[in-house]
This record gives structure tokens, sequence and C-alpha cells, in this order.
């Protein structure tokens, strides 16, 4: 039986540097450490990158990626494991985007969100930028930036 | 002292009677070989320690008188004498050796002979004469020792030729030896040899008493060692009790400090402890914040990061929906085929059942291939074979999906009202935290007050720990204060004893011997102890002198000749009196002869000199032939050096010839005498026709 599972699970979505830098470190504890990071929102890489491909979607905003140095932090597979929601969300948004036939790609499918994210990377990073570099320090405007969607 | 004068009759080349006259300041003689310069220094010799260096007396005598007397057979006494008058504070001591001769039966015959002393008695002023005619011997030779002391006569009476025989400043006992002449370590040594003696005799008797005294006084022994005990006692207890009341003055100031902070404590227990609630309900809200803040997270990423997300799902829900219409559209289109080819399962249980094959009417026994064949065709129409394998796989992704999409949706229907609700719970606790901190500000205000008033210690106050101490502390206190009792009946218990003790002892000590020897041995044994510490640093201090005082004349003589001639240093070993020659700088050098007997010459003058200083002794200082190794550039220092360091000095010199007369010229100089040795014209010269003749220059 094929599953959508089975489809993306061992796929990594990719990241580029500086938003992984600027990003994902910045707001993420490094996954495996046992002492709470405080100062920082999330506890796993993947869920900034989450953040950012579900903004960059609902912002309808979608950027090539630049080939070179990406990086691979983690598969689908962690995004299933810590949270099946987000996972399906993610794949009901590229099929939303590109209809039930890129289901049959996964490469494809593995583009398009990792493409989304990039858009979201941006609207963060213009964010921090209009906002202040802070801005996403206090976790209140984390909450913010929801109830303005 | 000084040497007045010396008359010498008949003596070595001295022909009849010859005096010589010395004045204060340097007296110089001088004269070539065989003159009778040392003929001089003989006599004094002679008249002083009747040395004749093993010649008879008759070989001693004038032999020129001698001659006369035996070529005329004359019957004639010839008397022969060295007499000198020495005048010691004020006092003329004229000192005489003599005898006479007679020539009689070819034969020279001592008639008479003696050695006198006289002088006015200082103190009576009585004219006094003691001689050997008399039997006063023993009164002589303590007349003499009294102004030319035995020690010190080998520094007085110094003649350079035999400088190296005379004072061996190799072996470290001469130095020691002019130590003790200088100093009173003589007199110290002999008053600790006294001492010694009555230290001995007393505890002898000591003993015997005490030997005595214990035998007959057991009572007395038992008495005294009761008070003994008893006054250990009372010591032991007095010094318990003094530390047991120190510890208890401490308790009691710590006691006094935890009423003290008590007492302020007192009035402000409220506010400690409402001060510590509220820390406690602050640590609680923000234990619960803290919470909240975890959760927030999960709930964020889980579910609140979706909001917005709802027209793409279901965008992706309407694709989802035309799969599986065209899905349904192709299992109807394949189920009309599957109706039209292949029997219905009724058809097929009933061909199971009856064993033939309805189609072909053949049989179909269970378990045969025709059977087997039939059964085969059970259910086929109920798959959707017939569907294309990527449609297949397309539909089986998009049913792992399940209820996700509803899960979905209603997470998001529900995010907003969350979100709001934790907006709710985070306020509250907000509003309870700043509550909180208003209400902690507000005592700490008022604790902050009360401080200024009463004093800072407030802020660090725990009354029950304060409380606690004081207890612990009342407790120490009540186990001293019993401690303190005890000892003190112990205290007055031993008192008792010691008194009733010393009651008996003072009822016995009528009898028994009081022993006042114990305080004199007490006394001599710390006289002792004296006299040795301090015979140790007198002679410390006297050998660092003799080389100081040495060193300074050597100094003296060099600065006026430096260009001439390079002087020697003295370095005397305290601690062995061993003398050794350094230069300027204090480097060890050997320096040659003239150099070196120049030091000796110089420690010769620091050891008079200082025994001028501490005895307040002044000797003449009469040399012979100073030194053989110097020559006249030497010799002027010297006499210099000799000149500035004693009130009168003596100095025989071989024959300087033309320095004569230069050196009379010197201011430093009193007299010069020269002799010569005169004989008859056309003869030559022999001892029985030649005599010593003595010229003031």
């Amino acid at each position: 039986m094929d599953s959508i599972y089975k489809l993306m699970h061992s796929k990594s979505p990719r990241i580029e540097p500086l938003d992984y830098q600027n990003i994902v470190e910045k707001y993420a504890a490094k996954g495996g450490v046992k002492e709470k990071d405080a100062t920082k929102f999330f506890e796993n890489y993947w869920m900034p990158f989450a953040w950012a491909a579900i903004l960059g979607f609902i912002n309808d905003k979608s950027l090539p990626l630049d080939e070179s140095n990406c990086l691979q932090p983690f598969k689908f597979q962690t995004i299933y494991n810590g949270s099946e929601e987000i996972f399906f969300a993610l794949m009901l948004m590229v099929v939303g985007k590109e209809g039930y036939d890129i289901l049959k790609d996964s490469s494809k499918m593995t583009k398009v969100i990792e493409e989304h994210a990039k858009g979201g990377f941006q609207l963060i990073n213009t964010d921090l930028i209009e906002k202040g570099e802070d801005y996403y320090s206090d976790h209140n405007n984390f909450l913010v930036e929801i109830l303005e969607r | 002292m000084i040497l007045k004068e010396i008359t010498l009759s008949n003596y070595k080349s001295y022909y009849n009677k010859c005096n010589i006259k010395f004045s204060e300041g340097l007296n110089l003689i001088s004269g070539h070989v065989g003159a009778g310069k040392s003929n001089l220094f003989d006599a004094f010799q002679w008249l002083l320690y009747n040395k004749t260096d093993g010649k008879e007396l008759k070989d001693i005598a004038n032999q020129k008188k001698l001659y006369e007397i035996e070529s005329n057979n004359s019957s004639e006494s010839i008397e022969c004498f060295v007499s000198v008058v020495f005048n010691n504070k004020k006092i003329d001591y004229t000192v005489k050796r003599y005898y006479s001769l007679t020539f009689r039966t070819n034969n020279w015959v001592i008639d008479n002979e003696d050695y006198s002393i006289q002088f006015e008695d200082p103190i009576t002023s009585d004219f006094k004469l003691f001689s050997t005619s008399q039997g006063n011997n023993y009164k002589i030779e303590h007349e003499i020792n009294k102004l030319l002391p035995t020690s010190i006569s080998k520094y007085i009476w110094f003649q350079g030729e035999t400088l190296e025989k005379l004072i061996d400043f190799t072996n470290p006992k001469t130095l020691e030896n002019a130590v003790d002449f200088i100093s009173y370590l003589n007199v110290y040594s002999k008053m600790e040899e006294i001492s010694l003696d009555t230290l001995n005799l007393i505890e002898k008797k000591l003993h015997n008493k005490h030997n005595a005294e214990t035998r007959e006084s057991n009572k007395f022994k038992k008495a005294e060692f009761e008070k003994k005990k008893a006054e250990i006692g009372i010591g032991s207890c007095s010094t318990k009790i003094k530390e047991l009341k120190e510890e208890l003055k401490k308790l009691n100031q710590r006691e006094k400090k935890c009423n003290d902070q008590l007492s302020i404590l007192a009035d402000f227990p409220d506010l400690l402890v409402k001060e510590t609630n509220i820390n406690n309900q602050l640590n609680e809200i923000r234990g619960k914040r803290f919470t909240h803040y975890d959760d927030l997270k999960i709930q964020y990423i889980n579910k609140w990061i979706l909001k917005g997300c709802d027209p793409l799902i279901a965008e992706g829900l309407t694709f989802f929906e035309k799969f599986n219409e065209k899905k349904q559209s192709l299992i109807t289109e394949n189920n009309k085929q599957l109706q039209e080819g292949i029997p219905g399962d009724k058809l097929i249980n009933k061909m199971l059942n009856e064993h033939v094959c309805l189609i072909c009417l053949r049989d179909a026994p269970e378990g045969s291939d025709a059977y087997k064949n039939i059964e085969r065709n059970l259910d086929k129409n109920k798959e959707i074979k017939i569907l294309d394998p990527e449609i297949q796989s397309q539909s089986e992704i998009i049913a792992s999906f399940g209820s996700f999409p509803n899960k979905i949706h209603k997470i998001i229907n529900n995010i907003e009202e969350e979100i709001n609700k934790s907006y709710d719970k985070e306020e509250e606790l907000q509003k309870s935290e700043n509550e909180l901190n208003d209400a902690l500000n507000s005592v700490k205000d008022e604790i902050k007050a009360l401080e200024a008033e009463k004093g800072s210690i407030l802020k660090n106050l725990n009354s029950k720990l304060i409380s606690s101490e004081r207890e612990s502390i009342q407790s120490q206190q009540k186990t001293k204060r019993n401690q303190i009792k005890h000892y003190e009946i112990d205290l007055t218990r031993y008192k008792n004893i010691f008194l009733a003790q010393k009651k008996i002892l003072d009822n016995l000590l009528p009898k028994s011997i009081k022993y006042p020897e114990k305080d004199a041995v007490k006394y001599l044994q710390y006289i002792n102890e004296l006299i040795e510490s301090r015979t140790k640093e007198e002679k410390i201090e006297l050998i660092n002198k003799i080389e100081e005082t040495t060193n300074k004349i050597q100094k003296t003589i060099v600065e006026k000749h430096k260009e001439k001639i390079i002087v020697l240093y003295a370095k005397i070993d305290e601690n062995d009196f061993s003398l050794s020659f350094v230069d300027k700088d204090g480097n060890p050098t050997p320096g040659h002869g003239a150099q070196k007997a120049l030091v000796k010459m110089s420690i010769i003058s620091a050891i008079l000199k200082l025994s001028n200083d501490y005895k307040e002794q002044s000797f003449p200082f009469i040399t012979d032939a100073p030194a053989s190794d110097f020559d006249l550039e030497m010799t002027i220092p010297f006499l210099e050096s000799v000149s500035r360091n004693f009130n009168q000095s003596i100095v025989i010199l071989k024959d300087v010839k033309d320095q004569l007369l230069t050196l009379k010229k010197e201011n430093y100089i009193s007299s010069i005498k020269k002799i010569t040795l005169l004989s008859p014209e056309n003869k030559s010269a022999s001892m029985s026709n030649s005599y010593t003749n003595i010229e003031n220059i």
C-alpha cells in the first residue's frame, strides 16, 4: 500500500545557508540538546522551517532555491514524528497549489515545499528588517503574526 | 708612667757611671753595630728581670774596669749596677740592681749583691725602701709587678730582632693572653673560681642540713607535700574558673546579641513573614508562567501555526474530491464490464455445492482441478483490479491522509479561540505577578523604612534561627555555670587545705631550718653565668678593638706615606684569635717581612694603647732594633706612629748616620742620643780598652 508518509518520509527539504543561519539556528534549539534553551521559541530545527513553509503557502510566496551549498538538516519523517497535523497540512497545501497529479512525484512535492519555505523565510526576514532584529525574540510576536494572518 | 732616667755603672760596655735621661715623647737612641745599644736594652732586662743570658755577674761587668783593677792588682772594689727611675702618678720609684766585685788572689769575688726599690708611699708619704738585703724579695717583686705587669712587659720591653720568637702571633694564645691582660678577665676568672668554690661549700652544707632536717621532720615533709598539692589544685581550679568565666562571658555576649536581635525583630515579624509569603507566591506564579510558556510553544507548533492554511487545504481537498470522482467513474465503467463476462458469486457457490460446472455441465468433485477453477472466480468482480496502477497508487496515497484533513480543519477553526484563551491566561498570570510584585515592593519599602530606623541588621535576621541559637546558648551557659560552681567548691576546698597545711608548717617552721643558703646558691649561680657570658663578650669585644686599633694605626701610617709604602692590615679571628693579613680592601694577602713586621708593631702598639684606655695605665714603649727588616723609608713612618701612640717611647735604632740630623728636625722626636764606642787612638778596640759613650744630639 502506498501512502503519503511512504512517499515523502525519506525526503530532506533543502534550506539555503543564510536562512538556516539567520532563522533556523536563531530561533530553534539544536535537536538532541537536553537543556532547554529558554531564549529559543522552537525546540527543533524543523519547526522554523514548517513556520516559513506555511507562511510561504499562505502568502503564495514561492522562490527558487540557489542550488549550491544548501543544507538538509532533517527529513520529512522528522516533521511527521513531531507533528502529523503539520506534515499532512503541508502535503495538502502542496496538492492545493499543484493539483493531485503532483502526488506522483515526491521530488517535485519536496521542491514545492522548499520554495515556499524560502518565500516564507524572506517574509520573516522582511519582518526582522522592518520590526527590528529582536522582534521574534519576544514569543508574543509569534502569536501576533498568527493572529494577523 | 714614664721612665725618667737610667744609670748604668760598669755594666757591660758602660764604663764607670753613665746616666741617660729620658723625657716624654719619642726618645731616639742610635748607634753603630757594637756601640752598646743592645747592652742598654740588656740593662733593663737585667735590672727588672735579672736576665743575664746565662752569664755570670763578673761577665756582665765592664771589662775595661776589670782590666784596670787586674792590671794594677788593686784591691779596689768595683760597683756594678743599673738603676732606673720611673715616675708613676707623680711618684718616683727607683729600682736598682747592684753588686760589687773585688779582685782577691787572682779571682773576682762578689762582695755585695742587692736589689731594691724605693719610693714615697702615695698614702702615708713615708719613704719606703724594700731590698733583698733586708729580705723584702716578695715586696720588691710585688711593687715592680705593680709598675710593670709581667703579662704586658714583653710588649713594653721589646726587642725587634727577636720579634718572631718573643711575640708569636701565629699562636692564637698570644693575642688571647694580650686580651686577658688588657681586660679584667683575669679578675673575672678569679671571681668565678672563688664563686664556684663558695658554691660548692654552700651546696655541701645545704645538702647536709637538708638531710638532717628531712630525717627529723617527716611531718613537715608531709605537710609541705599536701600544701604543694593544694597549691596545684588552687592553680588549676583558678585557671579553669578563669577559662570558664571567659567562655561564659562570650556566651553572655552572644546571648545579649540574640536578645537584641529578637527585640528588634519582635516589632516586625509580620512584615518578614509577609515578604516570605509573597516571595513564595511569586515563585509559584513564575512557575505557572513558565509552564504556560512551554504549553504555548507546544500548542503553537502543533496547532496554531496552521492558522490561515485552510483555504489551501480546502483547495487540496477539492483536488482529492476531483480525483475520487475520476476514480469512481472508472470503477463504474469497469463494474459494467465485469457483470457481462464473469458469473456472480451466487452461481459459482451453487456450482461448488453441486460439484458441477453449470456452464459446461462437467463434473467438478471437491478438490479436483475443475473445482479449484470454479472456486478461483469467487469475489473477483468486487476488486478494482481493473484500475490503472498509477491511479491506484494515487488513490492509496490520498486514502493515507485518512481523517487528518478533517482534524486539521477542526484545529484551524479553534485556533483563534485557543490563542485568545492563552492570552487571557497569560494576562491573568501577568496580572497576578504584577500584583504580587507590587505587594512585595510595598513590603520591602516598609522593611526599608524600618531598617533605616532600626538598622540594617533587620534584613538578615531570622527570628526562628535566632531563638534556636539563644536556646542553645542558654543551655551552654547553664552548663558553664554549673562547672564554675563545681570548680569554686573545689577551689574553696583546696584553699582550706592550703591554709590548714600552712598553719601546720608555720608551727613546724621554728623547729625546722630555713635555708638562706638556697638564695646564696641562686645568686652565685647567677654570678657564674654572668661572668661566663661577660668573659666571652669581652674577649670578642677586645679582640675586635685590637684589630680596629691596629688598623687605625696602620691607616695613619699609610696616609702620610702612601706613595712610599704599601701597608697591610690585620684580620683577627674573634673565635680562635688567629692573625691573618689583608689588603686595604680586605682581601687576604701574604705581604713581605717588613710589611708584616709593621703590622705586628702596630698590634703591639694597639695592645699597649688599649691597656692605657682600659686600665688607665700608661707604659713607656721601649724597643731595641724594632725591625731589622725596616729600611729608613719604613722606619720613619714607624717612628711617627710610635710617637703618636705612646706618651713615652724609647727606640734604640741601628746607626742612621746622616739621617740623625734630618730626624732631629722632626718635631715628634723629643730627644736623640748617639751611642759610640770609644777606644784609645792607635789601638784596635777591644773590650778591655773601649767603652760606650753617650752623646746628646
